[in-house]
């Protein structure tokens, strides 16, 4: 879901994920709730699990929706993240019990849970959602939903890739962004960014000491159409896409302009603030709003359009995660929920007032075309951040099949590129290793 | 078995001191156990609550483990799959990847800690120490910190390029070193953090077991002239051979389950060179929620453990003057929980 | 004459180079603890600064006042003071009552008991973490203090602790007073128990400081801030956004210093506790 984002102590980030899942186990022997609330009235009581910034968004609906229904009450609780995650497992294991009614989901725990837990989430279709689809982005819509077509989360935030760069840095270097094309441009003029300023073109994590240190590699194999598994389940990680993304990251790594950073929030603000400054930052697009809240003293010098592609002419548009509201089967009242739901990410009314109130990039096609929505922005020279990540939704990117091992894939890529980027290992060979690690852990088959 | 078994006495337990005594002028005995002259039933009732709480909340989760550790979770189904687990974990690279830096560690930072702790205990035991309190105390209490406080600590000392490690080792012209970000430093940061954190309690443990040895010892060695290395040699390591037992057994267990410091510390990583077994195990069950395959690394963990401390046991049994036994006395390890 | 000045000499020498090489070795194992204090008194901007913070800064009040307020450390604290104190008077009396069990009785049994509780040792504890917790879901117990008192009052150190501290308790004073007419639970408390005040003492504060540190069984038992232990609410305040450090640093110390206080009053009777412990066979 999130990209060149970490956490700082990678102790809670691995609970996080983690102890969550006291559950799968547990889970499985306990009943799931019954399904009969479909029909109940739009009344009472419901709560949300969510973070900071979604929540504020959500928390601004409210007003709008308490004058369609007076008699409800919205309970939003800002739980944290990753400690969301490990809530909701536990909940799940233990058949639901104390799960809310209203789950904001990542895009990265969606196929774990959903493969997990059968059951445990309303097939939203029951509430007639499936006429939402053709209002949001295909690949966004899809990674929420089941193989059979069932409705697991409605898309809140829709995370196209923004690729930030320092417009200071490389005018300084004498490199016109914009003649860019390629990742292999991009690295030569990095080679001059470096040689001009000392800026490296981009800071890794190289050890891989936080759990998601992927995110570049995640890009570039997406920009290639392509992940670490295919549709059908497949571990593509070492096709000719993961290896030339691979191969790129060791060819900049190999020329001396990475620099390392250890992942961490506090490190990413540093690079924003232009404390270990980085010529370019390529991340979701909340990232935006980061950087004007947390870095308002670099206004002007930070611009932002769409990704190089990795081919001449290729791909120039990720969507690299995101998040999902869902309704879980052991709320009592999903009816309600529901029409919180809807109203919140299915109306132009309320999506207006989410996004005012916490900035989360929507997928809301209405939303998207609004006037105003696309205007440029002053921190970034009058670019607009908006407009580019439009027009990545537009090229329609695939959807992103995580699976219910995109951990155990992750873990065994970030190994692979630690091999590469501090032992200067073969990058086909590494892929090929980690592939076959994740096979002989998972039993899913190597595409061919 | 008893010559007071009065019906009344049958039902006396830890409550039932007002129960009169029928017997009282019973004439003295002289025997060597105290079973003799306690109903048969007092002993369980002081067990009642160990045994309730081990049948409930030890024997029960690890009769369940070892299930679990025969079945696996197939499409959100748990499915009985026998020795699989098992035989994957024969077949799994990453395993044995685990199983070498568990014994590297091991084989590194046990001598080097017990070492230091004799070291220690010595001089903890000398009357050449100024302020012995003070320091038995700055070298014990590492142990008070708990498993997070430590791991926020030492990342933010370890850190490679904020750290104050590497700012106070910059002052005498050492580093920058790579601590947790290499995958060498990283074992070597595991193996200092270790040290640090348990070297003080071993310590403790000798001075304990240096100062039941009887100074007649020294005095006739000194009168035979023996020098100070010679003493330590043939009187203080002799005398210590119990304890050394004692932490050599905990600290192999210990190091063997070890999880706390590349949990804390490295994450496993880089390139798993700390990727120690319950680090493997907590990420099968934890990260991925593969719960059979981790109950039966945590399984195939207790049958090396047990090897390796039998092993140990009868090293020392050879090795001693005469027979130890094996009921010994156990250390403070909250670690072993 | 010369001879003995000589040797007070070198003994001054030799307490001298001992007593530095120590010192210094005190220095490094209490640096991080140092490092730490300073660590709260700075904004947490200032945390890492470089050249290093050497002497405390300002900010040590805003940090607690900041901790406190934002977040619910406060109720935290409570919670594990609440939590511990309870767990380690119950453990004491569990623990005290199976070694004295294991120690001065003989019954069939025993070296099956004593044996699985021996076994306890060599399995990993992780590999009960999920049966515990799926006990805890069956009772209804998740966010409650007795799901995090109860599983491990049975310490398996504990029992051993005792077990060999009342081996040394002579059969005889047992004897006696049965003979004078005391029932079981009066031998054990009036006579037992005052012997073995050190080997308690020792016990007390690993049992505390067992519950206190606890971390990862909590993390999953507990549910809602305000249930929350120090370790789990000390692992909240990271997390995805901003670290306030100094805040961070602070909760932290604040983890450490009651134990450290504690340790501080008991130290006398814990080292004693563990000399009859380690030095009894």
């Amino acid at each position: 879901m999130r990209f060149t984002l970490n956490k700082r102590s990678r102790g809670v980030a691995v609970t996080a994920t983690a102890i969550a899942a006291v559950a799968a186990l547990v889970g499985c022997s306990a009943p799931s709730a019954d399904n009969n609330a479909t029909d109940g009235e739009v009344s009472g009581k419901i709560t949300i699990w969510t973070w900071n910034a979604p929540g504020d968004g959500l928390e601004a609906a409210i007003p709008a929706f308490q004058k369609l229904y007076p008699d409800v009450e919205v309970d939003v609780q800002d739980v944290g993240n990753p400690a969301i995650w490990e809530k909701i497992t536990t909940g799940m294991a233990a058949g639901g019990q104390g799960l809310p009614d209203v789950m904001n989901i990542g895009i990265d725990y969606m196929g774990n849970y959903v493969e997990q837990f059968p059951g445990q989430l309303v097939d939203l279709r029951d509430f007639g959602a499936e006429s939402l689809e053709s209002e949001f982005p295909s690949g966004a819509w899809k990674s929420g939903s089941g193989a059979d077509g069932a409705v697991y989360g409605i898309p809140y935030e829709v995370n196209a890739t923004g690729f930030f760069y320092r417009s200071d840095i490389f005018e300084q270097a004498g490199i016109d962004i914009d003649s860019i094309e390629t990742w292999d441009q991009l690295i030569d003029a990095g080679v001059t960014i470096k040689e001009k300023t000392g800026v490296p073109l981009y800071n890794q994590d190289k050890a891989a000491t936080e759990a998601d240190s992927a995110g570049l590699w995640q890009l570039q194999t997406a920009l290639q159409d392509s992940f670490y598994f295919d549709e059908s389940g497949d571990i593509t990680m070492n096709g000719e896409a993961g290896v030339h993304s691979l191969e790129l990251i060791k060819k900049a790594n190999d020329l001396g302009i990475v620099g390392d950073i250890q992942g961490s929030w506090d490190n990413l603000l540093a690079q924003l603030r232009g404390e270990k400054p980085t010529a370019i930052m390529p991340a979701g697009g909340w990232m935006a709003g980061v950087m004007e809240n947390e870095a308002p003293e670099m206004a002007g010098n930070w611009g932002v359009r769409l990704p190089p592609s990795v081919e001449p002419g290729g791909i120039t548009a990720a969507v690299n995660g995101g998040t999902y509201l869902s309704i879980p089967t052991a709320s009592k009242n999903q009816k309600t929920a529901w029409e919180f739901v809807n109203f919140a990410l299915g109306t132009l009314e309320g999506q207006k007032l989410v996004y005012e109130g916490g900035g989360m990039f929507p997928g809301y096609k209405p939303m998207l075309e609004s006037e105003g929505f696309a205007a440029p922005s002053e921190y970034f020279n009058g670019q607009s951040p908006n407009a580019i990540f439009i027009a990545e939704l537009a090229q329609d990117t695939p959807a992103l099949n995580y699976t219910s091992d995109y951990a155990r894939a992750l873990k065994a890529y970030t190994d692979a590129q630690t091999r590469v980027l501090l032992s200067g290992a073969d990058p086909q060979q590494a892929l090929d290793e980690a592939a076959d690690q994740v096979a002989q852990q998972t039993g899913r088959k190597l595409a061919d | 078995m008893n010559v007071l078994s009065s019906t009344a006495r049958a039902t006396a337990g830890p409550t039932a001191e007002a129960v009169p005594l029928d017997a009282a002028p019973r004439p003295p005995r002289r025997r060597r156990r105290s079973s003799i002259g306690h109903p048969r039933i007092t002993p369980y009732l002081f067990l009642l609550p160990t045994i309730v709480l081990f049948l409930g909340f030890k024997l029960y989760p690890y009769l369940s483990a070892f299930w679990t550790s025969l079945t696996s979770n197939i499409g959100g189904v748990i499915t009985f799959v026998g020795l699989d687990n098992y035989l994957r974990l024969l077949n799994d690279p990453l395993f044995y990847t685990a199983l070498g830096n568990t014994a590297l560690i091991l084989v590194v930072q046990v001598p080097l800690m017990l070492a230091l702790g004799i070291v220690l205990a010595v001089a903890f035991n000398s009357l050449l120490l100024k302020g012995r309190a003070f320091f038995r105390m700055a070298f014990f209490v590492p142990i008070v910190m708990g498993l997070v406080a430590y791991g926020i600590l030492f990342s933010a000392l370890f850190d490679s390029s904020a750290g104050i490690v590497n700012e106070l080792l910059g002052y005498v012209g050492i580093g920058p070193i790579p601590w947790l970000v290499d995958p060498f430093w990283a074992k070597i940061s595991i193996v200092i953090a270790m040290t640090w954190h348990y070297t003080g309690q071993n310590a403790i443990i000798y001075l304990a077991q240096l100062q039941s040895i009887p100074g007649e010892l020294y005095e006739a060695a000194q009168v035979d002239g023996a020098n100070g290395w010679q003493r330590f040699r043939n009187i203080t390591l002799p005398g210590l051979r119990p304890a050394l037992l004692l932490t050599v057994v905990l600290s192999t267990i210990g190091t063997l389950q070890l999880f706390d410091e590349p949990y804390v510390l490295t994450n496993g990583g880089p390139d798993n060179a700390t990727l120690t077994v319950g680090m493997y195990l907590y990420q099968n069950g934890f990260k991925y929620f593969d719960f059979g395959y981790a109950s039966a690394i945590g399984y195939a963990l207790t049958v090396i453990i047990a090897v390796v401390s039998l092993i140990q046991f009868r090293l020392f049994r050879e090795r001693a003057p005469k027979p130890i036994s094996l009921k010994k006395p156990t250390s403070p390890k909250e670690k072993t929980r | 004459m010369t001879e003995s000045l000589i040797g007070v000499r070198g003994r001054r020498t030799k307490s001298l180079v001992l007593t530095t090489a120590i010192a210094a070795g005190a220095v490094v194992m209490l640096l991080p603890f140092y490092w730490l204090i300073i660590a709260t008194t700075y904004p947490s901007r200032e945390i890492f600064a470089s050249p290093p913070n050497v002497l405390p800064g300002p900010a040590f009040f805003d940090n607690l006042t900041g901790l406190l307020s934002d977040t619910l450390f406060g109720r935290a604290i409570g919670n594990s003071v609440l939590v511990a104190s309870v767990y380690t008077l119950l453990g004491l009396v569990v623990c005290t009552a199976a070694g004295y069990a294991f120690a001065k009785f003989e019954f069939r049994g025993r070296g099956l008991l004593f044996g699985a509780v021996l076994v306890t040792l060599a399995l990993p504890s992780q590999v009960t973490l999920v049966p515990l917790f799926q006990i805890m879901v069956t009772l209804g117990w998740l966010d409650t203090y007795q799901a995090l008192i109860l599983p491990n009052l049975a310490l398996p150190f504990g029992i051993f602790l005792m077990r060999q501290t009342m081996q040394a308790v002579p059969d005889e004073l047992l004897q006696a007073a049965r003979v004078d007419g005391a029932g079981e639970f009066r031998v054990f408390s009036r006579i037992v128990l005052p012997t073995v005040r050190p080997a308690l003492a020792a016990l007390a504060i690993f049992l505390f400081l067992a519950q206190w540190n606890e971390f990862v069984y909590p993390l999953v038992v507990l549910r809602t801030p305000e249930s929350f232990t120090i370790p789990v609410s000390l692992a909240s305040l990271q997390g995805i956004g901003t670290t306030d450090y100094g805040q961070l640093m602070t909760g932290t110390l604040l983890s450490v210093l009651p134990i450290l206080v504690l340790f501080l009053f008991l130290q006398r009777h814990f080292v004693a506790g563990i000399l009859a412990g380690a030095v009894k066979q």
